[in-house]
């Protein structure tokens, strides 16, 4: 099968459906949402989710019974809604986001090669690819629910997603031209010395902030706006399509912070962990890797807390007129100063 | 520009790690003080059915009623605005405003009182009384 | 594209908003209003001056209620020609400013909330709960207080109450940092506030803007200076007025004011005589009729000027009651100001006016 051995198959399995497959995903999407109204609630003073799950005060559960609410509640279809587009829409943005987890490297496999379930060396612009594809799905949805708020939120979404991937892919430039590849496993090598947020942290920020544009975070959550457009072009799914739209989001927090982490902080790089380095050297990886994944996860949930909402006008100026030249200044100077770092990183 | 964008940064990080403001209403009750105007209460020996609380009411939430052959009013909950100006004119002092704040029912009708359940006191509160302890802009304010 | 915002819709409350959109500008703006329409005026006719209070003050109920119920019995004392004692006076000035303050939180929150600002929500509702608190203690309701009364207060200051407000005031000041650093001096509030609905104080004049939002525009009215009701006379403070009219100016206009309040509250607490606190031990004894005529009052509650019009033909309820509310009067801004803007403006603009749809259809 697959021209594989038995102990690739099994491999395999494992990292489809436990690490960085369908487990991990799912249980960092419902980490993170209990993160999130937690640690936003304490920074409103409020107690957050409280009741479910064990421990008095915490509501680990919160996310999982709220899953199983919306999977119960009815599915309804506007009447005029394009009925096909109009269901396709969330399963294949839950899909495409889930998709991109498959080529992002984790951690080094102690066999050789690279933790990773589908190893290619261009996996950067597979991300890339599948990143671009986002907003087609928005259209699509909005535009098949056929109500003019969805409308609204779905040119919203596809004036923002591709405004924003400009910069984004300006500063990967940067780190393509340090790397000198596109693979994501080749970048996390080159930083073994230095992390990359000290040689480019224009760059860092830049895709910080165009990475929040991206995932639709508070101060760019300008498709979703509550105010403006009640809910942008998820307004008209119910129970387990809103559900999946949701999910494919934090799938899509889950792609950017691993990304963020592989680009600029070093992926799994850092010092061994003693007890977890003598079971497997893997495993020491994961910990550093996720450990980098919590910081920049953090970073983008408290946009939420502290930012009230740009305008869309603003947010497309500062998009054009302030990212793309200071990610064009970024390349400039990784090129004009290549002579100083490039033994730093050992080229 | 950079410190007025990292200003609210910090200030809600810092805010994570104060205390809630929240009372945890079933378990945790705030104090409700002295003259807090709940469900009205009449004292059935005192009331002489002088009707002066009903001419009063500006909701028609009070009516006479026959009851055991004396004339004494009849409370409807869902009309009362808590105006508490029956309380104010009463003679003989025989309504009051008890604490209670928790009478939501299911059907309209047992919103009406009738003399008997009108004169019976609430339950007591159930779980822990807290009122607001400390104010502190460091900490937070602490119920308890 | 005709949009229909609202009765329905997180931000309009009960307004609808009929708009003619293009992609994202707003090129024309209509309001449809009336869905919280009640009556009071008719109901106040049908009942005695009395019962009237608790009705009138439904008007404004869960913001400005001692706003509203002030101007009430100050235009029935007019015409009844009942002086006050000074006691009932102070607690009056107190109460409505413990609620103006309330009103001003509640306005700062939902400016928060109308660019989907959480925090802002949360924080001033939090410290609203300690103003509430003071007014449960005072009056024994948390918004619908029913305080003032014809001939006075109905209620005395609790024991320790005094030395209470004035920790929880202190403890607002501080707050009120916290505010403006998180909300008037954060960046990302100034860009989207800042020169958005800009009404300029001779527009402001002409539509016939009033409280906060016209001071805002640079207009300096207040009622509580220029015709003083109650004791406002014996109090120092200042009326603070923005500079462009935009959203920002009025929505730090409500911080400003809520130190102006604590300064009038502080004065109020320390200045606070004894004495009664009605004109008759027992409330009856205020005549239960008006003498034939008829009275105006105006006061500045939390929104702007209440203005009351009142005419009596002698018998215990009043002929005609007429009301002039603040949000009413606030309303010819908005389709002024909402057009050619984009949709995100909408709904700043509407909430910075700090509309209250009760008010408007009362």
């Amino acid at each position: 099968m697959l021209g594989l051995s038995f102990v690739e198959l099994i491999e395999l399995f494992i990292k489809v459906l436990i690490f960085p497959g369908t487990l991990f995903s799912l249980l960092f999407s419902i980490i993170v949402i209990w993160f999130e109204r937690k640690f936003l609630a304490r920074m409103h003073l409020r107690i957050g989710p409280l009741h479910v799950g064990p421990f008095n005060r915490l509501g680990l559960f919160q996310p999982i019974a709220d899953f199983l609410k919306l999977v119960q509640k009815e599915i309804i279809t506007p009447s005029k809604a394009n009925n096909f587009l109009y269901r396709l829409m969330p399963m294949l943005a839950a899909f495409l986001s889930a998709l991109s987890i498959a080529f992002i490297p984790y951690a080094l496999d102690p066999s050789g090669g690279y933790w990773v379930i589908f190893y290619t060396p261009l996996s950067l612009l597979v991300i890339l690819v599948i990143l671009t594809a986002k907003p087609f799905i928005m259209v699509g949805a909005g535009w098949a629910a056929n109500n003019k708020y969805c409308t609204i939120g779905a040119l919203r979404a596809a004036f923002q997603l591709l405004a924003y991937e400009i910069p984004i892919v300006l500063s990967l430039v940067g780190i393509v031209i340090v790397a000198r590849s596109f693979d994501l496993a080749k970048i996390v090598e080159a930083q073994s010395s230095v992390w990359l947020i000290i040689l480019q942290p224009i760059g860092f920020i830049v895709i910080l902030i165009g990475m929040m544009a991206e995932l639709l975070r508070r101060p760019f959550d300008i498709p979703l706006a509550e105010q403006e457009v009640v809910f942008g072009w998820p307004t008209e799914y119910t129970g387990v399509q809103f559900a999946l739209v949701m999910v494919s989001e934090y799938f899509d927090l889950c792609v950017t912070a691993s990304l963020i982490t592989i680009l600029f902080l070093g992926g799994w790089s850092g010092p061994a962990i003693p007890l977890l380095h003598d079971i497997s050297p893997m495993l020491s990886g994961i910990f550093w890797f996720l450990l980098k994944m919590a910081v920049i996860t953090v970073i983008i949930i408290m946009g939420r807390g502290v930012f009230p909402r740009l305008r869309i006008d603003q947010l497309l100026e500062s998009g054009w007129t302030i990212l793309i030249p200071f990610a064009i200044i970024q390349i400039l100077i990784t090129l004009a100063t290549a002579q100083w770092w490039l033994p730093l990183i050992g080229g | 520009m950079v410190l007025s964008i990292l200003r609210p940064f910090f200030l809600g990080l810092y805010h994570v790690f104060k205390r809630t403001f929240t009372v945890k209403h079933p378990y945790e009750t705030l104090k409700p003080p002295e003259r807090h105007r709940g469900r009205l209460m009449l004292n059935m020996d005192r009331c002489i059915g002088c009707s002066s609380c009903v001419k009063i009411c500006p909701n028609k939430a009070l009516n006479l009623v026959e009851f055991n052959g004396r004339k004494l009013p009849q409370y409807n909950a869902g009309r009362c605005c808590f105006c508490v100006l029956c309380v104010d004119i009463c003679p003989v002092l025989a309504l009051s405003m008890t604490h209670e704040v928790e009478y939501s029912v299911y059907k309209k009708e047992d919103h009406i009182y009738p003399p008997d359940r009108f004169s019976q006191p609430p339950e007591p509160v159930k779980g822990k009384i807290v009122t607001v302890k400390t104010l502190d802009k460091k900490f937070g304010v602490k119920h308890g | 594209m005709k949009l229909s915002m609202g009765p329905q819709h997180p931000v309009t409350s009960h307004f609808r908003f009929i708009l003619d959109v293009d992609g994202d500008a707003v090129l024309n703006f209509e309001w449809d209003v009336g869905y919280t329409h009640r009556g009071i005026e008719k109901i106040a006719e049908n009942r005695i001056y009395v019962q009237n209070i608790p009705v009138v003050e439904r008007i404004n109920s869960y913001c400005d209620s001692i706003g509203t119920t002030l101007g009430y019995v100050e235009v029935v004392e007019e015409l009844m020609d009942i002086q006050i004692p000074d006691r009932a006076k102070y607690l009056r000035v107190i109460a409505a400013e413990l609620n103006r303050i309330a009103s001003h939180l509640y306005a700062v929150s939902l400016v928060g909330i109308s660019a989907g600002f959480e925090t802002m929500l949360m924080w001033t509702i939090n410290d609203r709960e300690l103003i509430l608190d003071l007014l449960v203690k005072l009056s024994g309701q948390r918004i619908t207080y029913t305080y003032p009364t014809i001939g006075g207060v109905r209620w005395d200051m609790p024991d320790g109450f005094k030395e209470e407000a004035l920790e929880r005031l202190g403890y607002l000041e501080k707050r009120l940092e916290d505010y403006y650093r998180m909300m008037a001096w954060n960046r990302t509030f100034q860009m989207r506030f800042k020169n958005v609905g800009i009404l300029k104080s001779s527009d402001a004049v002409g539509l016939g803007i009033v409280g906060p939002n016209l001071r805002a525009s640079g207009v300096k009215v207040d009622v509580r200076k220029d015709e003083p009701y109650e004791v406002y006379d014996r109090f120092d403070f200042e009326v603070p007025t923005g500079k462009n009219g935009d959203s920002f100016d009025r929505a730090s206009m409500r911080l400003k004011e809520i130190e102006q309040s604590i300064v009038i509250l502080r004065q109020a607490l320390k200045d606070i005589p004894n004495g009664p606190i009605k004109c008759s031990p027992k409330g009856s004894k205020v005549p239960p009729t008006a003498p034939r005529g008829e009275a105006y009052s105006r006061v500045e509650s939390a929104r702007g000027e209440f203005g009351y019009y009142l005419v009596s033909d002698g018998k215990s309820k009043p002929y005609r009651l007429k009301i002039s509310t603040p949000s009413f009067r606030n309303l010819p801004a908005l389709p002024f100001l909402c057009r050619n803007i984009p949709l995100g403006d909408i709904p700043v603009i509407f909430i910075t006016f700090d509309y209250i749809p009760l008010d408007v259809d009362r």
